[in-house]
C-alpha cells in the first residue's frame, strides 16, 4: 500500500478481518507464525505492540476497552509525549485537543472522563479517531469505523478522516460492512476477505457489487 | 551511635540516613527503668509518670493479637524505645542541627511549609525538632504544639483528654504507646474557627532499630474545622524498626476534622497504629489513609459516632509489594440515631504482597436510622499477590441500613495491551492503570501529596516490569 491511500477491507463475519487488525497491532493473544509486515522499512512483526505504535502504526479497535480513572486527555497527552517528547505548553495542547474533539462532535467535557467508560459505541469510535489524530500514524487500520454512528455522524467522521489522510499522507485500511462510508471517502481499492485470505481486490465497483448481491453471490461469480 | 549504612533501593527514594550525635539513646529493650528515665528527662509531672507506668503494667499483661498478620519476627527486646536527637524544639530551621535540617530538606518539607500550610511539626526519631504555627492562627486561639510541649503548657487539657478515646488498656500497642510515648502533635481548635490551610506533621525515623511512639491528640471544638496531614518515611536499614502511634481525636458538636496520612516507611518498619475519633452531634470525621510502605501495617482508623447525625468517612489506599503486608481497614461504631458512615477501601498488591481489608461496623441499639456503606476494591497485579476481606457487622437495631460491596480485579491484559497499542511502554501502561484505580483517592489529596503518590506508583511500576 502506498502512503495517502485508503483501502477498504470487506468480508463476512468471521472471515478474519478483525483477526488481521489484532495480529497487526501486536495483541499478545495473536501469534504471527510466518510472513512479514513492513511499514516504511520497519519490520513490525518482531516488535511489541508499543514499538509498533511508535513505529507509526495505529489500530482503531472495534470495541475498545474502558479504563477507569484514566482520562481521555491524560491518555492522549501521555501517548503523545511518549512518541514526540515532552509537551512544553500543556494548556495550548489541551486547547488543541478540545478543538479536534469539537470537530469530531465529542463534547469537550468528555476530555476529563475515563477513557471509553460509559461512552456509546459511536462515541468510542470518535475517541479512537481523536487519539489517532494526535499520534499522527504513518499507517492506520480502522476496524468498523461506522458501526454505532448515525448518518450525520458518518458524514462528519468520514470528512474528518478524509482530511486527515490528505494532510498527513498516511495509508489507511478501513474495515466496514456498509457502503455508506464509501460515498464520502476517496477509496483507492477494495479487498474481499474470506477464511483469512484476501480472495479478490478491485475498485469501488467491487464494494457496490457486494452490497447489491451479497458476499456469497459475488464469491460464487468469481468461482471462489 | 554506630549505624549500618542504609541499603539503596531503586524504588524507595527516602532510604538515606544521616549521622548525628544524639542527645540520648536508651538501651535496647523496655524496662520500668527506661520509662522512669524517659519521664524524668522530660521533667514530666508525677501524674504522667504514673500514667506511663500503669500503661506499662497493662502492656506486660497483654499478648500480641491472635488474629491478623504474624508478628512473631518482631523482636521487642531489640528496639530502642527512646531516641532523643537534640535538645528542645526549634522554631526556625536555622536553629536545627545541620544533618537534621538536611534530612528534611531532602524530603522537601521546609518548602512545603512556606507554601500551603497553616503550621508544621517535624519529628525526628523520638522528638519534634522543629515546628511553627502561622501567627494568624495563633491569634485566633489555635493551639498546635508537640505533645511534650502541650503537657508543659496546657497540662489540664492534656490530662483531661489523653486516653479518653483510646484507653491505655485498649490493645497491646496502645498500652505500649501509653507507656513510652514521645512527640506527636497536640491540636486545639477553638469554637467556630475554621483553619483553612492544613496543619502538617512529618515523622522521620533516622536511627537504626529506633522505635517511634508518637502520641497525637486533636480537639476540634464546636463548629470548628481543621485538616491535619502526616507523612512518614525512614532509612532503608536491613534491621527492623517499630512505629506504634496512638491518635485520639475529639470532634465536638458540628465540627469537622479531616486526617490525612501518607505512610511510606521503608519495608522493614512494623507499623502498628491505633487511631480513633469520638464524633459528637452533627460532627464529621474523615480519615484519608494511604499506606504505601512498611513491612507490616496494622491500622484500622475508627470513629465512635456518639452524637445524633454524626458522620464518619474513611477513604483508604493500601499498596503491598514483595514481603509487605498491609492489614488495614476501618471501624464505624454507631451509638446515636441518624449517624452515617462510609468506608471506601482500595488496595493494590504486587510481587506477592498481601493486602487485607479488616473492618467492623457496629450499630448500637440506640442508633436507629443509622446508615453505613462499605466498598472494597482490590487490584491484583500478578498471580502471586493476595487480597483478603474480613468484614464484621454487628447490628443491634431494627432499622439500620448497611451495605457492603467488594470487587477484586486483576490488572487486565486487555487494558495493558490497549495502552501499549497507543505507544505506551509496558511499565507506563501499568502505572497508568494503577493510577487510574487510585484516582478517586489521589483526587482528594493536596496537590503536593498527589504528585508524590503518582511518583510512587510510577517508581513501583518501573521496578515491577521485566
Amino acid at each position: 500500500m502506498r502512503s495517502g491511500e485508503i483501502h477498504v477491507l470487506m468480508g463476512k463475519n468471521g472471515s478474519g478481518k478483525s483477526t488481521l487488525a489484532m495480529a497487526l497491532s501486536g495483541h499478545p493473544d495473536y501469534v504471527i507464525d510466518s510472513g512479514s509486515c513492513v511499514l516504511e522499512k520497519t519490520e513490525l512483526v518482531t516488535l511489541s505492540a508499543d514499538e509498533r505504535a511508535r513505529a507509526g502504526l495505529f489500530v482503531s479497535f472495534q470495541t475498545p476497552i474502558e479504563i477507569a480513572g484514566v482520562s481521555v486527555f491524560q491518555l492522549i497527552k501521555t501517548a503523545y509525549e511518549q512518541k514526540f517528547g515532552l509537551i512544553e505548553n500543556v494548556l495550548n495542547f489541551y486547547h488543541e485537543v478540545e478543538r479536534e474533539a469539537t470537530l469530531l462532535g465529542i463534547p469537550t467535557a468528555s476530555m476529563h472522563r475515563s477513557i471509553h467508560e460509559g461512552f456509546s459505541g459511536g462515541e468510542k469510535k470518535r475517541l479512537e479517531l481523536l487519539q489517532m489524530k494526535f499520534l499522527k500514524p504513518r499507517f492506520a487500520f480502522i476496524d468498523e469505523i461506522d458501526s454505532g454512528l448515525d448518518v450525520d455522524a458518518i458524514t462528519m467522521v468520514s470528512q474528518y478522516l478524509k482530511e486527515m489522510v490528505a494532510d498527513s499522507q498516511m495509508g489507511c485500511v478501513i474495515i466496514t460492512h456498509y457502503e455508506r462510508l464509501l460515498k464520502y471517502l476517496p477509496i483507492n481499492a477494495v479487498h474481499l476477505m474470506s477464511k483469512g485470505s484476501i480472495v479478490t481486490s478491485g475498485d469501488t465497483s467491487l464494494a457496490d457489487q457486494i452490497m447489491r448481491d451479497g458476499f456469497d453471490s459475488v464469491m460464487k461469480k468469481l468461482e471462489l | 551511635m554506630k549505624q549500618l549504612p542504609s541499603i539503596q533501593s531503586p524504588t524507595y527514594t527516602h532510604g538515606f540516613s544521616v549521622p548525628l550525635d544524639y542527645a540520648y539513646i536508651s538501651e535496647r529493650g523496655l524496662t520500668k527503668k527506661t520509662i522512669e528515665t524517659l519521664s524524668s528527662m522530660k521533667a514530666e509531672p508525677e501524674w504522667m509518670k504514673k500514667f506511663r507506668l500503669d500503661a506499662y503494667a497493662l502492656y506486660l499483661q497483654k499478648t500480641l493479637p491472635s488474629w491478623g498478620p504474624d508478628l512473631s519476627s518482631l523482636s521487642f527486646d531489640d528496639i530502642r524505645y527512646y531516641v532523643k536527637p537534640t535538645d528542645g524544639e526549634k522554631r526556625t530551621w536555622d536553629d536545627v542541627p545541620d544533618s537534621i535540617k538536611k534530612t528534611f530538606d531532602r524530603l522537601g518539607t521546609p518548602q512545603a511549609e512556606r507554601e500551603y500550610l497553616a503550621g508544621i511539626k517535624n519529628q525526628f526519631d523520638s522528638e519534634v525538632v522543629q515546628g511553627q504555627l502561622k501567627p494568624i492562627w495563633e491569634e485566633k486561639g489555635v493551639i498546635f504544639l508537640s505533645m511534650d510541649e502541650a503537657l508543659k503548657k496546657h497540662p489540664n487539657l492534656v490530662r483531661k483528654h489523653i486516653g479518653s478515646v483510646i484507653p491505655s488498656g485498649d490493645n497491646v500497642f496502645a498500652s505500649l504507646n501509653s507507656a513510652v510515648w514521645s512527640g506527636g502533635s497536640f491540636i486545639y481548635v477553638p469554637k467556630n474557627v475554621e483553619v483553612s490551610l492544613p496543619l502538617q506533621a512529618y515523622f522521620r525515623i533516622n536511627a537504626e532499630r529506633a522505635g517511634q511512639f508518637e502520641r497525637t491528640l486533636i480537639i476540634a471544638d464546636e463548629g470548628s474545622k481543621v485538616t491535619y496531614i502526616e507523612g512518614c518515611t525512614s532509612p532503608s536499614f536491613s534491621t527492623s524498626s517499630l512505629h506504634s502511634a496512638v491518635v485520639e481525636i475529639i470532634v465536638e458538636k458540628g465540627a469537622h476534622v479531616e486526617y490525612i496520612t501518607i505512610q511510606n516507611w521503608y519495608k522493614h518498619v512494623y507499623n502498628l497504629v491505633t487511631k480513633r475519633a469520638l464524633v459528637k452531634e452533627e460532627a464529621v470525621m474523615v480519615w484519608t489513609d494511604c499506606n504505601l510502605g512498611s513491612k507490616i501495617t496494622m491500622k484500622y482508623p475508627s470513629y465512635i459516632l456518639a452524637g445524633k447525625a454524626a458522620h464518619g468517612e474513611t477513604l483508604s489506599l493500601a499498596f503491598a509489594g514483595a514481603n509487605q503486608i498491609q492489614d488495614t481497614g476501618s471501624k464505624a461504631i454507631h451509638l446515636a440515631p441518624y449517624t452515617t458512615s462510609s468506608i471506601v477501601s482500595k488496595s493494590i498488591s504486587q510481587g506477592g504482597g498481601i493486602t487485607s481489608y479488616r473492618g467492623l461496623i457496629s450499630i448500637g441499639p440506640n442508633a436507629h436510622h443509622a446508615k453505613n456503606h462499605v466498598s472494597c476494591d482490590a487490584l491484583l497485579l500478578d498471580k502471586n499477590s493476595i487480597s483478603n476481606t474480613y468484614p464484621t457487622q454487628r447490628v443491634f437495631t431494627g432499622d439500620a441500613t448497611i451495605t457492603h460491596e467488594a470487587t477484586v480485579s486483576k490488572i487486565g491484559e486487555r487494558q495493558l495491551f490497549y495502552l501499549m497499542s497507543r505507544g505506551l511502554t509496558a511499565s507506563q501502561a501499568r502505572a497508568m492503570i494503577v493510577r487510574g484505580f487510585a484516582d478517586p483517592l489521589i483526587k482528594k489529596l493536596p496537590m503536593e501529596y498527589a504528585v508524590e503518590l503518582n511518583r510512587f506508583i510510577d517508581l513501583e511500576m518501573e521496578g515491577s516490569v521485566g
